[in-house]
């Protein structure tokens, strides 16, 4: 139990200071903090307008008042106010992050599978045909940077072939709530999937390989095999419990800092998701906006990186076992 | 044994899969067809919430839900659009009458109280000076520009009286959109809903938008007054995060025309179109500079004029046209204002490149230096891939004769302070930089604002001559059109024996439309999508 | 015959170049005898077990004959191979806490092994509770419901052998059984063996030639070759070749005497040439020829 505490102890800790770094830096930039807050600038803002803001965004406040209305803001507000898009940043993201993770949810899981089922085949026979082919391939597949492959995919798919749609969630005049809307989504999302598949699958798939290359000296593997046990059995059964805890930890990673989406897939394909909102955020210098995808995608990768600890600390039997000993 | 159980499994769950693909991609082929009487438009711009309080739907709604009093035409004249007009004799009087029919796509009807309470509205909400003086946040004062502006006893006419006669009133007036005053009198834009902010008294109305779909809707609005029926029933918008997505559905005929705010599509793209049938291309002249290259003349070594005439004369503009420009591009005048500018005059001599002259002036001016060379940085926003050509295309060309140069690309921001007044101190030595069609437009017109060193927010040139001065009292003091047009033709002198800036080349916007429409009006601020087109479009 | 091996050589590929790491090494072993191998560490003991099961790394080679059930393993194809392992053909390793997958638990290994030799599901903890107590486990539930890190040396032990006793063996090979287990643990196992595999000829190797003791036949080897191979009482308690002398003349029983290195080895001849008492010359330039006298080999041009 007190390891888990640690974990979740350390991640708060981090949370904290993202909080609070991000209080203060609109306020130690260089730069007036109503231009900051509000995404306006001189040329725009009348005196009466800037003085209206500078009390609407509470800056004569006294600063400890200032942050406290600040903290009612991210753990009861609405995270801030967005006066580029007129909303409450809550809601911006509400809006933004179903279709992000209706994107990176599958890929994460398809390109995980993905990678350990290729993986650990290939490591069974290191430098056969199979293994040169699938490494070669990744090898290849990793160089080629993810606008590339969403592009290549569009152009085959969409416009040359015209099988599947240039982009966005739905076809005009379907409604997503029919049968008909299910499948016309799940034909929107294949392409974008499919392009951050391909992007991230790669990597994992070098790392598993690698390790279950070396975890066929092992003498667990000896023994398993003199017992007969091979080929999907060896691989899944007994070398992945072994080595895959380094790949849990990569996929935990992964997952977190997926929730900022990819803003390169989803700008190809037109869907307003989370990684749109932040590169528009960035690109209109909405500082709220930012604040506010800043906490909760914080928030995020503490909670996804906890879990993955937490996770890796019960996948251990010698652990589990330990504490239920004690 | 063991062994068979999983076998099932997976074969299983590999039929479920393909039955699952099957099925998509049945659905995804059975695309739903486009109606005969349906107009698909197709957008880069970012739209986030269909509605008034969003910038760029403002735009786009121009052309579809919201009028102007009045439209300017190709040629330069102006024609009515929620309302005709009429000038006193002194010219200091303007009165706008709404025309028969207009009406909100509530049902009530336009009047020309909402014309005074849009005045009142844009002075109390942004910063207007419409009706009162505004006081920026640097200390200056900018009086209003109307000393009244009075409704008449039937409500349907209201007289905007100008300080002194405006030759360019009309022109202000093209992009202020009238609002409805029973909508948000004690409201603003930001705490109306989205519904109220979707009113409007254009020939469409909006119908819905839809976030996952990427569309946005009309029909048309059953109160306007149209003169016969509309061939189209629906408009759908189509959104798109990136432009190579666009330029494909374009290909592919899935889009009958590409909107951009204050832009056309790009030369290679509409080339394309037209040899492969796609579309037809429509050219509109337009004021505004894609391409400019600006000297900061207040500083080393650009503020000798036989220097900023060496760079001048080295520029290839036939070159710059033929690489970057459209068919309809045209190699600028040393008077620096597109022709559609209003007093453009021809008089002032066409640029062109003449290495022997650029040498000549290069070293008279290096003598000045005593210097031995020049060698200069060239600033350029890094976001902008044109921009960036530009200024390597320039550099390969003021090599030749001798010039070095420096291309410091910088962030959108860094490029702005340093060379306009409102980022701070202009420091660049020469940039490359675009001007709109507003900015050109503004102040005295003719780009001045750009010119003007004591401009509080432009000023990119940083001129501060006596008799630059002159010229500018004379353009913003000018109250019939022979004295503009005289003011104006001095201040194109003085650019071509100055330099403050040069063009790159001349071009034309270029709308591309579908071949399966015809009876497009081009209006000279908005493009092709706007009220009239509606009407007079037809299925080819 | 169950298990006969003729001239089998077993080739390393190395970074220095090809090595035999083990070299024409002929044995049979009978269904019901427990055959023991010994020798010192490095001469290929393991090896030999490795090559039999098709098991060897990589980079390792394996030609002559083995034959079990007089069918021929050499060459067999992986498939085939497979469909013997955990079935025909028997591996109990060295330190079974060591070769069992640590994150399984031990009812999960032995049930994979049951499976794989026919066991019906239903049945199965019934028969690995059954195999454990034979193997000489005591309290057997609660063994299945451990990790192979819960388990002592011995307890480990008794699990790897129980997965390894099923009617169907032909072939057990033992590797080092005893190490780490006590004395009457070490003892306990030899005596079952004949009772926990009834059909099946037993190889049994160690460097404990106490261990050799308990076995029918012993066979000794060095450097890869086989030195000398006959009865256990005949090898053990009159010892033909040098070198099995020597070994038992090492024994802590009678004195810990030491070999020393006597004069220069020589790759060509006699293995034991470099510490061999009665060394000639001979016995440097050409390797002995294996003679069979009455059932008893040995490898030696004195013997």
């Amino acid at each position: 139990m007190s390891k888990y505490i640690r974990h979740i102890l350390i991640a708060l800790t981090a949370f904290l200071a993202i909080i609070i770094v991000n209080f203060a830096l609109p306020r130690m930039l260089p730069g007036d903090p109503v231009f900051l807050l509000t995404g306006f600038d001189a040329e725009v803002l009348s005196r009466e307008l800037y003085d209206s803001y500078y009390t609407a965004l509470g800056l004569d406040k006294p600063l400890a008042e200032q942050f406290g209305d600040y903290l009612a803001d991210v753990f009861g507000g609405g995270l801030g106010f967005s006066y580029r898009h007129n909303a409450d940043v809550a809601s911006l993201i509400a809006d933004s992050l179903p279709a992000t993770l209706q994107i990176v949810l599958p890929a994460i899981v398809i390109s995980t599978l993905l990678a350990m089922w290729t993986g650990l085949t290939a490591a069974r026979r290191p430098r056969g045909i199979a293994d040169t082919a699938m490494t070669a391939s990744a090898a290849l597949l990793g160089a080629v940077p993810t606008f590339l492959a969403g592009m290549i995919m569009v152009v085959f798919f969409s416009f040359t072939l015209g099988w599947l749609p240039y982009g966005n969630l739905n076809s005009p005049g379907v409604d997503p709530g029919t049968i008909e809307g299910f499948f016309d989504r799940i034909a929107h999302l294949i392409l974008p999937i499919a392009t951050l598949t391909l992007a991230t699958t790669p990597s994992k798939y070098m790392m598993i390989r690698s390790n279950a290359e070396k975890a066929s000296e092992e003498k667990y593997v000896l023994y398993a095999r003199s017992k007969g046990v091979d080929g999907n059995r060896l691989s899944f059964r007994h070398i992945f419990p072994n080595v895959g805890q380094p790949f849990l930890a990569m996929t935990g990673l992964n997952l977190g800092a997926m929730l900022g989406g990819s803003v390169v897939v989803e700008t190809i394909f037109s869907v307003n998701g989370m990684g749109m909102l932040v590169s528009q955020a960035v690109g209109d210098l909405d500082y709220p906006t930012l604040q506010g995808c800043l906490t909760v995608i914080s928030a995020f990768i503490l909670g996804v990186t906890v879990l993955t600890d937490i996770v890796l600390i019960l996948a251990d039997p010698e652990i589990r076992r330990k504490s239920h000993a004690r | 044994m063991s062994k068979t159980k999983p076998k099932r499994i997976s074969l299983f769950a590999a039929l479920l899969f393909a039955v699952a693909l099957i099925a998509t991609l049945f659905a995804a082929c059975n695309k739903n067809g486009r109606a005969k009487d349906e107009f698909v438009i197709g957008t880069s711009a970012v739209i986030t919430s269909a509605d008034r309080s969003d910038y760029n739907f403002d735009q786009l709604s121009a052309g579809l839900t919201q009028q102007a009093l009045v439209a300017r035409n190709t040629d330069g004249t102006y024609s009515p659009l929620l309302a005709e007009f009429s000038e006193s004799e002194d010219g200091r009087d303007i009165t706008f009458t709404v025309r028969e029919g207009m009406s909100w796509d509530d049902g009530v009807p336009v009047t020309a109280e909402d014309i005074l309470f849009t005045l009142n509205y844009v002075d109390s909400h942004e910063s207007g000076n419409w009706l009162r003086d505004v006081t920026d946040t640097a200390g200056a004062l900018t009086p209003s520009k109307l000393l009244s502006a009075d409704v008449s006893a039937d409500g349907r006419s209201i007289t905007f009286r100008y300080r002194e006669a405006d030759v360019r009133a009309l022109a202000d007036l093209t992009s202020v959109r009238v609002m409805p005053r029973h909508i948000y009198e004690g409201k603003t834009v930001e705490t109306a809903s989205a519904a109220e902010n979707r009113v409007g008294c254009g020939v469409y109305r909006f119908e819905s938008y839809s976030r996952e779909a990427g569309t946005i809707t009309f029909l048309p609005n059953e109160h306007y007054p149209a003169e016969g029926e509309l061939a189209v029933k629906r408009v759908t918008v189509r959104l798109f995060s990136s432009d190579s997505a666009l330029q494909l559905a374009m290909r592919n005929g899935e889009l009958d025309t590409v909107w951009k705010y204050s832009g056309g599509a790009e030369p290679a793209f509409a080339e394309k179109l037209r040899s492969e049938g796609k579309a037809e291309v429509i050219a509109v002249a337009t004021d505004n500079l894609p391409a400019v290259l600006a000297f900061n003349t207040s500083f080393s070594p650009f503020d000798d004029a036989d220097l900023r005439k060496a760079v001048v004369y080295a520029i290839d503009y036939a070159r710059f046209g033929a690489l970057f420009a459209s068919a309809s591009a045209q190699t600028p005048h040393a008077g620096f204002v597109p022709p559609t500018t209003l007093g453009y005059t021809a008089d002032t001599p066409t640029l062109a490149r003449d290495p022997d002259l650029a040498r000549a002036h290069l070293q008279a001016g290096l003598a000045r230096k005593g210097w031995s060379s020049l060698s200069f940085t060239l600033s350029v926003n890094a976001d902008n891939e044109l921009h960036v050509s530009y200024a390597k295309t320039l550099k390969l060309q003021l090599e030749e004769v001798g010039i070095g140069v420096d291309i410091k690309a910088m962030t959108k921001n860094d490029f702005q302070a340093s060379t306009t007044n409102s980022g701070g101190n202009v420091t660049h030595q020469a940039c490359i930089i675009g001007y709109t069609s507003n900015g050109m437009k503004m102040m005295g017109g003719l780009g001045t604002i750009y010119m003007d060193g004591t401009h509080p927010v432009q000023g990119v040139s940083q001129v501060f001559d006596e008799d630059f001065d002159g010229i500018l009292d004379k353009l913003s003091s000018a109250s019939t059109s022979e004295e503009y047009a005289a003011a104006a033709a001095e201040c194109q002198k003085w650019y071509a024996e100055n330099f403050p800036a040069v063009a790159l080349f001349w071009d034309a916007q270029l709308q591309v439309v579908s071949p399966g429409w015809t009876g497009f009006v081009t209006d000279a601020d908005f493009g092709i999508v706007n009220m009239r087109t509606w009407q007079t479009l037809r299925r080819a | 015959m169950a298990l006969r091996i003729d001239g089998l050589t077993v080739t390393a590929r190395l970074r220095k170049g090809t090595q035999n790491i083990v070299s024409d090494l002929s044995f049979w072993a009978e269904e019901g005898e427990t055959l023991a191998i010994v020798g010192e560490s490095g001469c290929g003991k393991t090896m030999t077990a490795l090559a039999v099961m098709g098991l060897l790394p990589t980079n390792c080679v394996a030609f002559g004959s083995v034959r079990l059930d007089g069918e021929e393993l050499i060459g067999l194809p992986e498939r085939k191979l497979r469909a013997l392992r955990g079935r025909k053909i028997c591996f109990v390793p060295q330190s079974g806490a060591e070769f069992l997958d640590p994150t399984m638990k031990i009812s999960a290994q032995l049930y994979e092994s049951l499976a794989r030799q026919g066991v019906a599901r239903k049945l199965r903890r019934e028969v690995a509770i059954e195999r454990l107590t034979r193997a000489g486990a005591e309290d057997a539930e609660s063994f299945l419901a451990r990790y192979p890190f819960e388990l002592s040396g011995g307890q480990a032990q008794k699990a790897v052998i129980a997965a390894a006793c099923c009617d169907s063996v032909r072939l057990l090979i033992a590797d080092e059984p005893t190490k780490g287990i006590d004395r009457e643990g070490a003892d306990a196992f030899l005596g079952n063996i004949k009772q926990l595999f009834p059909h099946a000829a037993v190889v049994v190797i160690t460097h404990d030639i106490s261990v050799a003791a308990d076995a029918d036949r012993v066979l000794v080897m060095l450097n890869g070759h086989a030195m000398e191979l006959g009865a256990a009482s005949e090898v053990l308690n009159s010892p033909r070749h040098p070198y099995t002398r020597s070994l038992i003349a090492a024994l802590p029983s009678n004195g810990l005497e030491a070999r020393s290195s006597l004069r220069e080895p020589s790759p060509s001849g006699c293995p034991f040439y470099a510490e061999c008492p009665s060394a000639q010359n001979r016995c440097a330039a050409f390797l002995p020829p294996a003679e069979t006298a009455e059932g008893h080999m040995t490898r030696c041009f004195l013997c």
